[in-house]
């Protein structure tokens, strides 16, 4: 009788954790620590006046943002949820703006990500169509709003054929 | 011999295996370690004596190519030495003075596998892959001939970036900033892409040299910066970070210089810089800075190019696209990518008059309710797209995620947008190549000038170390701007025969026309040491001054008007200036001053009036005409100014 209702109660329980699921997730390889516009471009060292004049770049270097750090610089090609994740971190606020105006730079090279091979006008629409799937609310993390843009692409007919997201 | 023993062995082992009732999990314990080895390259190229002979031959120790992937620099006193200060970038122990020993190291060390060390992600044979290179060019060796690793970090790097052409990219100058003309640049290698068409630069690669900083005390950040205080290093990022920073956090133009490297060149450029990734070099901001290593990295690469040669005993990131840009041959096209301020204004310009009203009416206090306003769907849109720029072009803070009240504003402005379907179109600004960095007048500057004051003249000898007048040519520079730094004049006549006249450590000035978008106050700020007396005098009074205000433009002319105050020697001063720049013709310009001041102390009251006048006569030279009225006396210059 206990075991049943156990059962019974997982079941319940798992249903109701399926549906409140909103998507599927995707596997990513790396994280995203220190990534953000925000800890790449720390704010100029030194005052404003130098800061133009002088070649350092910001990198806050503690962070280990040099040559073969692997959190932020995209990896091989089938890494396709994680490199979208680390394009969105650092291009969120520009993607949004794009995404919006169904135009833009940052929608081509989301195309290029998923490695959709389809005429970038028709995906423009899709991205322009789904905004506020895609951007459901402010407080959303990069991998949150790459889920979106991935599950949007392979819920339309047309991109999810061509679209081989790896 | 120790290959055909192994080989024996092996044979041996085989037929143990298969033969019955032997200890097959021993032998395979036994042949595990000499499998391992086996499949490593056990050959020392160093003692290879028909290599050695090559080496001799070609002298390849002190070859030029060699020697510049080490970055070697001659010096003054004859000798010559690595400019690398990172220790785990040579493999011999004088490997920074000594090519011939580095480069039999390298062969040994990228060889023999008993020489590896003991953690197997730094093998050399992964940290030098264009020493490799060069060796395996210039000594005709195989790829079996040296040490086999996986290297999988560098097998990433060069997936990631999947190489295939180079820019040499220049983030020019913006608002309000006379320095931001130095500039900064790095390289973008291009990803191999299916078509021109499809996809975008964003997911390039930017790789750039830059001083690591970790203070936040100007004094000794200059102090550092000047000295070679803080260490150098490359930095590889997605370009999409560098748009960013440059175009959209900064509101800084990119200029982008395609290179016509072969492709063999551009594989060993991204080689080098791998190499040059892991080790570091001291930064020294007006000689060996961001733009100086690029060009030796740059001709490490491709010997066929010399272009550290062409740099002057100093040099700042715009002389390296002029070097860069007079090689002939080497710069394919010029890109450029719009700041996000241009953009800004590129929509606003193309507004209509009554679109143009509604967004000013909405920029008043940022209520968006304005926009909502009845224009039909198409101006709703060219209105909205503007307002979505200005928001971002007044608040580059959003960008990186942080929030303010403006936010809210933002997110009103996307989701009005996101209601419209029209598209929006794309933006297209006309390059403005005569003010492209290349276009610009050099940086050093000399003048050659006679002057006369009352019964006195003379002749005056100025020197401007960098960057640009109000009255110097305008292209590739912050327009009505002034940056003098290390600037001297000095006097000789019969009777004096040299002497200092002034020396200015640092002269600043912006003047920022106020308009219907931005009304920044103009400000300017001069700190040196001047004679303020008839040339009669000797004496050179410490000066400083500085001041406030605003300016206006129309048609190409400016009218500006500044509170100031100061101080020289003792004497503190405050003064109303009021003053024009005019540009009469396309190469004349005439600057004209008038202040009125007052000496605090002593309640005296002075005036002064200044008139400069400046002639583009060629490229490289300016003629100079300068009058100066005090109250006690005056003087008139001319002469030429000649930039190199």
């Amino acid at each position: 009788m206990l075991k049943k209702a156990i059962l019974i109660l997982a079941a319940v329980a798992s249903f109701q954790g399926f549906a409140a699921r909103k998507a599927p997730q995707f596997t990513r390889e790396y994280g995203l620590a220190g990534c953000g516009l925000g800890s790449v471009i720390v704010g100029k060292r030194g005052g404003q006046i130098f800061a133009a004049t002088t070649n350092n770049s910001t990198y806050n270097q503690s962070l280990g943002i040099s040559f073969g750090t692997l959190n932020c610089v995209d990896g091989p090609v089938a890494e396709v949820a994680g490199n979208l994740d680390k394009f969105v971190i650092a291009n969120r606020a520009t993607l949004e703006v794009d995404t919006v105006k169904g135009q833009g730079e940052t929608l081509a090279a989301v195309n290029q990500i998923l490695r959709c091979q389809v005429n970038q006008n028709s995906f423009n629409q899709v991205m322009k169509k789904n905004y506020k799937q895609i951007f459901s609310n402010q407080e959303l993390k990069a991998n949150e709003i790459s889920d979106n843009v991935i599950n949007v692409i392979l819920s339309n007919d047309d991109l999810a054929q061509t679209c081989t997201l790896g | 011999m120790m290959t055909l023993l192994k080989l024996a062995l092996l044979v041996r082992m085989i037929k143990s295996f298969f033969r019955k009732g032997s200890s097959r999990s021993l032998f395979f314990i036994f042949l595990a370690p000499f499998l391992f080895t086996w499949t490593a390259s056990g050959r020392d190229l160093s003692q290879d004596p028909a290599i050695l002979e090559k080496i001799h031959q070609l002298k390849l120790g002190q070859d030029l190519q060699w020697r510049r992937l080490l970055h070697y620099k001659e010096s003054i006193t004859g000798g010559s030495q690595s400019q690398v200060i990172g220790k785990t970038f040579f493999l011999s122990p004088n490997g920074a003075v000594d090519s011939d020993a580095e480069l039999l190291a390298t062969l040994k060390i990228l060889s023999l596998e008993s020489e590896q060390p003991s953690d197997k992600n730094d093998l050399p044979v992964c940290l030098f892959p264009a020493r490799k290179e060069f060796l395996k060019i210039r000594l005709g060796l195989q790829e079996q001939d040296f040490l086999k690793a996986d290297c999988a970090l560098f097998q990433r790097f060069l997936l990631s970036l999947q190489p295939e052409k180079v820019s040499f990219v220049f983030s020019s100058y913006f608002t309000n900033n006379p320095g931001s003309a130095f500039g900064h640049t790095l390289f973008r290698i291009h990803k191999s892409k299916k078509s021109e068409e499809s996809g975008s630069d964003l997911l390039d690669h930017g790789i750039g040299y830059a001083a690591s900083v970790q203070t936040d005390n100007p004094f000794i950040f200059a102090l550092f910066g000047i000295f070679g205080g803080f260490p150098g290093e490359f930095s590889n990022l997605p370009f999409y970070y560098k748009v960013r920073e440059y175009n959209d956090f900064e509101s800084r133009d990119l200029w982008d210089y395609e290179l016509n490297l072969h492709p063999d060149e551009v594989k060993m450029l991204v080689y080098h810089l791998w190499e040059l990734g892991n080790t570091h070099f001291r930064y020294f901001f007006f000689t060996q800075n961001c733009a100086y290593h690029m060009l030796t990295s740059l001709e490490a690469a491709a010997p066929r190019f010399n272009l550290s040669a062409e740099v002057k005993p100093w040099m700042i990131p715009v002389d390296a696209i002029n070097i860069i840009n007079n090689q002939p041959g080497l710069v394919k096209n010029i890109k450029y990518r719009a700041s996000m301020a241009k953009q800004f204004y590129s929509r606003f310009q193309s507004l209509e008059d009554s679109e143009k009203n509604n967004f000013l009416k909405f920029k008043k206090n940022l209520d968006t309710q304005i926009l909502r306003e009845n224009h039909g769907n198409q101006s709703r849109v060219k209105i909205l797209d503007t307002a979505i720029d200005y928001i971002d072009m007044k608040n580059p803070d959003l960008l990186s995620g942080k929030k303010n009240s403006v936010s809210e504003i933002k997110q009103k402005l996307l989701v009005e947008r996101s209601e419209i379907e029209d598209a929006s179109q794309p933006i297209r600004i006309p390059v403005p190549m005569e003010d492209a960095p290349h276009q610009g007048h050099a940086t050093n500057r000399w003048g050659l000038l006679g002057v006369r004051q009352d019964d006195i003249s003379g002749l005056v000898l100025d020197f401007r170390f960098s960057l640009h007048d109000l009255l110097d040519p305008e292209p590739a520079y912050l327009k009505y701007s002034k940056l003098d730094f290390g600037r001297f004049r000095f006097f000789s006549n019969s009777s004096t025969h040299f002497k200092l006249l002034s020396a200015d450590i640092v002269n600043l000035a912006t003047f920022n026309p106020v308009n219907e978008i931005q009304t920044t106050p103009s400000w300017r700020l001069q700190v040196g040491a001047r004679n303020l007396h008839s040339l009669h005098e000797d004496i050179l009074d410490p000066f400083v001054e500085g001041g406030v205000g605003y300016s206006y433009s129309l048609n190409d002319q400016l009218i500006f008007g500044l509170f100031e105050g100061g101080a020289h020697e003792k004497i503190f001063f405050t003064q109303m200036s009021l003053g024009v720049i005019l540009k009469p013709l396309a190469k004349l310009k005439i600057l004209f001053e008038q202040h009125w001041g007052l000496e605090t102390m002593s309640n005296k009251t002075f005036q002064e009036t200044q008139v400069e006048m400046r002639w583009h006569l060629q490229p490289k030279m300016d003629l100079n005409f300068e009058y100066l009225q005090k109250d006690q006396w005056s003087r008139a210059i001319f002469g030429g100014y000649f930039f190199f």
